[in-house]
């Protein structure tokens, strides 16, 4: 084989390789058919990785409606009234369908919470219309209290998880495409990216875990959760902290690039590492500074500092919470005792300093009557 | 494929050996190096009042101004940059040119000092300084010199006691905080604008030196985080160079925690709503006015400073009521002011001598 061939072969074979790499990425990141499956498909690989800790939440708390769903159902058990649903099931056709519908719910809820979404989508309003108009009228009065209470309590399910999960389903597409050009090169996508993302947590999951909490360790609870929020936005805060730096380091870099070969052109390129190295720096800093005067990056120096600030004021009360019960004065405890003793220390401070003008003031008079009577010796 | 030309091979080597060469003898120079000694022009502890303490120099001079000179420095960082080192030190130099000079020292706040204010430092702790040098001298009046934050601090405490000040220097000291966002080097003063200082406030209670000094190595990432220290291999080998560097670097974080409450006003009341160029700032209770500031006036700033830009310093001169006032600026940045070979050679006799001719 000639060099020529080698190279083209080598050559065809990178290009392959590219091209595979993008279908994967369009297989895996950007399915072609939007439909609303795919969406939920979309929205999982978007979420990926960094959701892991807030979908367990979502999971376990599936997982316990689910369990008291189940237990609900398991009341009608060896019951007469199961022998009266099965009755009425298998005698008209709409018990028939509801039957199914039932199979379907308690299979699918079962599984992994992007099927909970499915399902809820598919059959909610559907499921409620056979439920309220053709199934509960036809049941003995006090037994249609028993099935409305489960189907209400679906009904609020259904919709609290669609609320929740909303917004990532609207958006999936968007975080895609996001994510997609990110990984082609557009630096701005990953920044926004992260703001979708920050938006989407805080009016779900965040939500969540500010669902007030309740029974005997309810304000534990509560500090835990808080805690564990606070701790999620100030890591959101720093990711877009970061894409944004990195941002302007990806810049750059290409800047950088481009100009070295400007400057190797005429022969003005930097000659030792050294002069490289100043060069180099010298560029960075600038395209910091014009990114640092923004009233953007101001403004998002602010919200990092908050948001750590905000942890850290989360975690401080849960520590304090925990160690309670611990023969040891608390912070709070602390700050209670430093203002008594800071407003003592200001009033002895004021009541000296009005002590000092009282006494130069008693001496003033003393010497002048002193003159006075001395003066009048004299006259 | 860049060619070979690209690089100038031989200086490229050159550089590599010189580099390995300094830095096998930077070994023997940082090991020999000493704790690094700053502010050691001898002086008297003379007054104290919780962590604040009143120093005064011993007299460099013959003939000494009558009139006593209290420095007030800022709560960010510590005093002794004034005598950073006596080859640099500007509190030696405004002795050896007759000063009187006394210096106070915020000392370190800790927990308990969360809850002092502006008017806690201000008409409590300045005054309390004041207050003693006048009954220790004799002298009805003092001349203050303040410097960065502790000259916002003097303004206000002269507008507030003109009574009491003699004559009054402020040194890159932010006044117009508004003008100083605008200024396109002004980091910190943009920055300011969207803090949340009352989250903050709340839950630190008094704000670690760290935290600030975070935000001071923002500015310059590149060149206070990485060049500062790769440039220091060109000297690692120069002993003096080092002791020099180490020095520097002890001062710079050197950084005491920031007292919530005074953090607080100072952040709101003068970074975000510039109050006291709107004369609606209120210390104590009451209000301050700068037009009540008729003693002479020198005010100076540094043309390329970073910290605290020159657009936020030089309405001062415009907004206080005294006749006898001047505006001078020096080539130098916020640092420069102290320990560059101007601070000794002309910025520190033209205050001492603005000083003597208003002695009377």
């Amino acid at each position: 084989m000639t060099s020529e061939k080698i190279q083209e072969n080598f050559w065809g074979q990178v290009i392959d390789a590219q091209k595979k790499m993008f279908d994967f990425w369009q297989e895996g990141i950007m399915p072609k058919n939007n439909t609303e499956d795919d969406k939920v498909v979309v929205m999982q690989n978007v979420i990926g990785e960094s959701m892991k800790p807030t979908v367990e939440v979502f999971k376990k708390w599936v997982e316990v409606a689910n369990d008291t769903y189940s237990k609900n159902i398991k009341s009608f058990g060896d019951s007469t009234y199961q022998e009266l649903i099965n009755k009425m099931v298998n005698g008209v056709n709409v018990y028939q369908n509801l039957n199914t519908f039932w199979e379907d719910l308690r299979t699918k809820i079962t599984t992994k919470e992007s099927d909970v979404v499915k399902f809820y989508s598919e059959w909610k309003e559907e499921y409620l219309k056979i439920c309220s108009n053709n199934f509960i009228p036809c049941l003995p009065e006090p037994v249609q209290v028993f099935f409305k209470e489960p189907i209400d309590i679906y009904a609020m399910q259904t919709e609290t998880n669609k609320k929740l999960l909303q917004p990532w389903i609207d958006s999936a597409q968007d975080q895609q495409d996001l994510l997609a050009k990110a990984l082609t090169g557009d630096k701005d996508a990953y920044v926004e990216f992260t703001r979708l993302w920050n938006d989407n947590f805080g009016n779900t999951f965040g939500k969540l875990l500010n669902v007030p909490q309740m029974g005997i360790s309810r304000e534990y609870m509560q500090k835990q959760m808080d805690s564990l929020n606070a701790l999620i936005k100030f890591l959101n805060n720093i990711n877009e902290f970061s894409a944004t730096m990195i941002k302007v380091n990806q810049e750059t870099l290409e800047n950088i690039v481009k100009d070295y070969q400007e400057k190797l052109a005429d022969g003005t390129q930097p000659k030792t590492f050294k002069e490289f190295y100043t060069y180099w720096w010298t560029q960075n800093e600038a395209a910091y500074q014009n990114l640092f005067k923004t009233e953007d990056f101001s403004k998002l120096v602010g919200q990092l500092s908050d948001a750590g600030v905000n942890f850290k004021k989360n975690f401080d009360r849960l520590l304090e919470k925990q160690l309670e019960f611990l023969p040891f004065p608390t912070k709070t405890d602390m700050d209670s005792l430093y203002k008594t003793v800071n407003d003592l220390r200001r009033e002895v401070r004021n009541l000296s300093k009005e002590v000092s003008t009282l006494k130069a003031e008693s001496e003033k008079p003393k010497k002048t009557t002193t003159t006075k009577k001395t003066t009048a010796k004299e006259a | 494929m860049i060619s070979n030309t690209a690089i100038d091979m031989e200086k490229t080597l050159n550089d590599m050996f010189d580099t390995q060469k300094k830095l096998i003898r930077g070994v023997d120079v940082l090991l020999n190096l000493e704790e690094p000694e700053c502010g050691v022009t001898p002086k008297e502890l003379v007054y104290s009042e919780d962590k604040m303490q009143l120093f005064h120099y011993k007299p460099l001079a013959k003939k000494v101004c009558k009139v006593p000179t209290l420095i007030v420095y800022a709560l960010v960082n510590r005093q002794y940059m004034m005598d950073i080192q006596q080859d640099r030190s500007v509190i030696k130099n405004l002795l050896e040119l007759g000063l009187d000079l006394y210096i106070i020292d915020w000392g370190y706040p800790t927990a308990h000092d969360k809850y002092l204010t502006l008017d806690d430092y201000i008409n409590g702790y300045i005054d309390s300084a004041v207050e003693h040098i006048r009954k220790e001298t004799g002298s009805d009046k003092v001349n203050i010199v303040g410097v960065c934050q502790g000259g916002t601090f003097s303004t206000i405490y002269s507008a507030m006691n003109p009574d009491k000040v003699k004559n009054l220097i402020t040194m890159v000291t932010p006044i117009d905080f508004e003008a100083g966002a605008e200024s396109e080097e002004a980091l910190l003063f943009k920055w300011s604008k969207n803090m949340n200082v009352d989250n903050m406030v709340d839950t630190f209670g008094v704000l670690p030196g760290d935290f600030l000094n975070m935000g001071f190595n923002m500015l310059k990432p590149f060149q206070l985080m990485m060049d500062k220290y790769v440039g220091l291999i060109d000297n690692i080998d120069n002993p003096d160079v080092m002791a020099n560097f180490m020095r520097m670097e002890k001062w710079i974080f050197d950084s005491p925690g920031q007292a919530g409450e005074a953090f607080r006003q100072f952040i709101k009341d003068l970074y975000q709503e510039n109050k006291l160029v709107k004369g609606t700032l209120e210390i104590g209770g009451k209000k301050v006015d700068l037009k009540n500031i008729k003693m002479p006036l020198l005010t100076i700033y540094a043309e390329q400073d970073h910290l605290v830009p020159p657009a936020a310093t030089k309405p001062l001169n415009d907004l206080v009521g005294s006749k006898d006032k001047e505006l001078v600026s020096f080539p130098v940045g916020h640092i420069g002011m102290y320990v560059s070979s101007k601070s000794q050679k002309e910025i520190a006799p033209k205050m001492a001598e603005w000083i003597m001719k208003r002695e009377k």
